[in-house]
């Protein structure tokens, strides 16, 4: 049995030590091909179809390292009897250190006042830094990562208000957090955190109404989806000081293009979509999507599929 | 009539004036203090006080600092001469843990790096690999106030703690939920190192060539203390030469730092303007606080910041 991996950068030797229990070989191809070829690895640059039988027709299970799946053609795989899978959760952690991270820079100055040493400057900060205890923090979403985000804001003092049309005011509660309507939260918060995804009723959830709802001194933080931002409200609103600044790790076009507006942004700090990464994190990818693919070759469920082959959810 | 004199150039006199009002004496902002009728003299944490002082102010009863470590201060010169010694503890001790986290999560998540890293055409986080904060070991050397507050930020951000301080019972660092550790193995085992402990003459340098050759090679150093407890130089070597992580300062053997301040030039640090004590509900504490002691002194009350009494108080 041979599963062929079209990612140059994925660690073979951990992916190959998980296919060894159930017997078999893991190669880097660019080509899928051949009678032998039972399993495919990919990523989101490796888009694969039904089309892919036709060359290596015992293919029985395609995993992607990823979250997201718009690379795979779930449907015509799954009519065909191929299981598709991805990653998830493999980043929850990471995503609120970092969060949490841009949180604490943004209410204590940290780039700004990094950048203001290496002018020369000393005093005055153009903006003063604050204290986080005690700070109101606005979390719009409250699934996996959103509770993580309060459970550890709370714990560091800050006054969670959390948006979500699902959780119910004690589950809320529970990690330590005060439910409240987007309105509400929005007025009074020092930062707003984007933890939801991107559905019909959250696009562009933060719009020049939104902003004008926030105080002229907070901050918003976004390690979710830059769909969920009317990006060009947010820097007119950053611009003329309606609020203070903000810190992005999901912009509209990424990698970011030299003419990607927000660098021209002030207090503005942009992380290239950092926020999922540590080094446990990146193995887990590869490592979560080669298990499933060895869990369909022992015959086994696999544990993130998209859909069950030949129909059905 | 009397005179109290602020060497402090920022020091605010419109908001603190008031609290010497009916007492007979005066107040004035100088670059230097000079005179018979001198009884105090107040300075910033960057100025120093000696008992050469008292050459020029025969009369002085009370040395100041608006800042709450006294390094600069010759208390025991001062203490013995009658000079009361007088600093302002406390005022920013949340605003210092909460700068200190925040410097340690930006070091971990390479927050600054990354930054640098768009505005440069770079994108994706492998240059300056995030670290995960949860479960990383924060080391936390001194573990007097702002050194608890620092863990117990540390704690809730999902950092695992280890302290050290000889002043300090371990069963007392144990029971916050720090593992109390001897400060080799602290800097042995640590991914971030942040400095909380007093300079003094035990602790000037006490991050030198040695202790940084100890730490990591992927460990980050913070220091929102004071910076005569780390070699400077040395400092800078390890940065280049990659035996530590880096570093965020906010403290700078002189501040402000002149055009030719070596830090500016060295590989992953991040540089603040000792700016960890303040928000803008500290910003006139340490001003008030001070003068308030002035006023007590004055009425015959012993200063509240008063360091050690001395044996005959002038």
């Amino acid at each position: 049995m041979k599963v062929v991996c079209i990612d140059d950068t994925w660690p073979l030797d951990r992916a190959q030590a998980i296919l060894d229990r159930v017997g078999a070989t893991v190669a880097f191809d660019r080509e899928i091909a051949g009678e032998d070829v039972v399993g495919v690895l990919t990523y989101p640059g490796g888009r694969i179809d039904a089309g892919v039988l036709e060359q290596a027709p015992n293919v029985r299970v395609v995993a992607t390292c990823s979250t997201g799946y718009d690379h795979l053609d779930v449907d015509g795989l799954a009519a065909r009897g191929v299981w598709c899978c991805r990653v998830t959760h493999f980043c929850d952690q990471e995503v609120v250190d970092h969060t949490i991270g841009l949180i604490y820079a943004c209410l204590r100055g940290i780039v700004m006042l990094d950048g203001l040493v290496r002018s020369g400057t000393w005093w005055p900060y153009p903006q003063p830094p604050r204290p986080v205890r005690g700070a109101v923090l606005a979390v719009i979403g409250f699934g996996t990562i959103g509770s993580m985000l309060v459970d550890a804001a709370h714990a560091a003092g800050m006054d969670v208000r959390v948006v979500s049309a699902h959780a119910d005011v004690a589950e809320i509660a529970a990690a330590g957090g005060t439910k409240a309507s987007f309105e509400d939260a929005l007025g009074v918060a020092d930062v707003v955190a984007l933890m939801t995804s991107v559905t019909p009723a959250t696009r562009g959830i933060i719009g020049a109404d939104a902003l004008a709802l926030m105080r002229p001194d907070a901050y918003l933080v976004n390690t979710a989806r830059a769909a969920l931002v009317d990006h060009d409200a947010l820097g007119a609103a950053v611009r003329e000081g309606r609020i203070a600044g903000c810190a992005l790790d999901a912009l509209p076009v990424e990698p970011a293009p030299p003419d990607e507006p927000a660098l021209t942004w002030p207090h503005t700090i942009i992380q290239p979509h950092a926020a999922w990464y540590s080094a446990e994190s990146d193995r887990r990818s590869f490592d979560d999507a080669a298990e499933d693919v060895a869990r369909v070759l022992a015959g086994e469920r696999p544990v993130s599929a998209l859909r069950v082959p030949g129909g059905g959810a | 009539m009397s005179r109290v004199v602020i060497l402090d150039p920022l020091w605010p006199l419109d908001r603190t004036a008031g609290a010497l009002d009916g007492l007979e004496i005066g107040l004035e902002v100088a670059d230097r203090a000079a005179g018979e009728d001198v009884v105090a003299v107040l300075v910033a944490p960057e100025q120093t006080i000696g008992a050469d002082l008292l050459d020029a102010c025969p009369h002085l009863r009370m040395a100041g600092t608006c800042s709450t470590g006294y390094d600069n201060l010759d208390v025991d010169a001062l203490t013995a001469a009658g000079v009361r010694c007088v600093h302002v503890g406390g005022y920013c001790d949340e605003e210092v843990a909460d700068h200190t986290i925040a410097l340690a999560m930006a070091l971990l998540r390479a927050v600054p790096q990354l930054d640098a890293h768009v505005r440069e055409g770079g994108w994706w986080p492998f240059p300056r690999a995030p670290r995960r904060i949860a479960g990383s070991l924060l080391g936390v050397i001194g573990f007097g106030r702002i050194g608890r507050l620092v863990a117990a930020r540390g704690l809730a951000v999902g950092l695992r703690v280890c302290a050290t301080d000889a002043h300090v019972d371990p069963a007392a660092i144990a029971a916050a939920g720090v593992e109390p550790v001897a400060l080799d193995a602290l800097l042995a085992t640590s991914d971030v190192v942040t400095l909380h402990a007093p300079l003094l003459p035990e602790t000037q340098h006490l991050i030198d060539a040695a202790a940084l050759a100890r730490m990591r090679d992927d460990a980050y150093l913070v220091n929102c203390a004071r910076a005569g407890l780390v070699d400077h130089a040395a400092l800078g070597a390890a940065l280049r030469d990659g035996v530590i992580a880096g570093a965020a300062l906010d403290v700078f053997p002189v501040e402000p730092p002149p055009a030719d301040e070596p830090a500016r030039t060295w590989p992953n640090a991040v540089l603040q303007p000792h700016a960890a004590w303040y928000s803008p509900e500290a910003h006139f504490a340490p001003y008030t606080r001070l003068i308030e002691d002035v006023a007590r002194l004055l009425r015959g009350e012993e200063p509240i910041g008063l360091i050690r009494r001395p044996e005959a108080p002038r």
